[in-house]
């Protein structure tokens, strides 16, 4: 009887069984890398944004807090109340970005009656607030 | 036992690729942003600015407490010596002279009340 020798056999299968094995390993051993970098990612991701953030220096007055703003649109106006120059206002005023300069008054107006402000430093925005008005109509050119 | 070290580095690896892409988009590529930030995060040229009206306001109302907690507002170390400096400063550049003068006497006003350093501390210096 020929007798076939199957150690051959074994040894192939077992030996395309670990290259099997080996391919399932190498994709899983991508896939935990790429966990590992996604894990690391977000570890720096929380690290950079609110444990130890970038720290804000050199920023623009547009980003000031509102009350700062509103004590800065009061300076304004307690220096218009002494020069009178509306056209200086608005530049001071443009200082505090891209809004229009009676927008500007009026929200500073709006947080000071909401906050308390005295009667004396809520009039001098007002009166401020009444001049610019002035101001832009006679700047605005006429219809037609 | 070295396969299995170097099995294992691999992750650190990732790990570590993983931290720095992740700090350069929180520090760089997108950092927070902040808002309703405080007088004394401006830049140095709007703090400039700033102090000026501080001293035009005070031109008119007279009010040194009120100019001093808003001078502190910036956050400098010696806001009579800032307010000083910045006075020269713009004379010599050909400022504006009202606004020179304003932050003269703003700084001349916080002079007179700042408290007078004895002998002592003087000479220690």
């Amino acid at each position: 009887m020929y007798r076939t020798d199957v150690r051959p056999v074994i040894k192939r299968s077992l030996a395309s069984q670990g290259r099997l094995w080996q391919n399932t390993s190498d994709m899983s051993r991508w896939v935990r890398f790429l966990l590992a970098i996604a894990i690391g990612g977000l570890i720096g991701v929380v690290y950079g944004w609110f444990i130890n953030p970038v720290e804000y220096t050199d920023t623009a007055p547009a980003k000031m807090r509102v009350d700062y703003k509103t004590d800065y649109v009061l300076m304004v106006s307690e220096a218009f109340k002494k020069d009178g120059d509306t056209a200086l206002a608005v530049e001071r005023l443009a200082f505090l970005g891209g809004k229009s300069p009676d927008v500007v008054v009026f929200e500073a107006i709006t947080f000071g009656e909401e906050k308390g402000y005295t009667e004396a430093d809520l009039s001098l925005m007002k009166e401020l607030a009444d001049e610019l008005e002035i101001f832009q109509k006679v700047r605005q050119p006429p219809d037609g | 036992m070295d396969g299995e070290d170097r099995g294992n580095l691999y992750l650190v690896t990732g790990i570590v690729i993983g931290l720095v892409l992740g700090l350069l988009f929180a520090w760089v590529i997108q950092p927070v942003e902040y808002l309703d930030t405080p007088p004394d995060s401006l830049k140095e040229i709007y703090k400039d600015q700033y102090r000026a009206v501080i001293a035009s306001a005070y031109e008119a109302n007279q009010d040194i407490v009120r100019a001093k907690a808003r001078l502190e507002l910036l956050g400098d170390e010696d806001i009579h010596r800032a307010v000083a400096e910045q006075a020269q400063v713009l004379l010599a550049d050909g400022g504006t002279p009202q606004e020179a003068q304003a932050l003269g006497r703003l700084a001349a006003a916080l002079s007179k009340t700042m408290p007078i350093s004895s002998p002592t501390e003087t000479l220690e210096e």
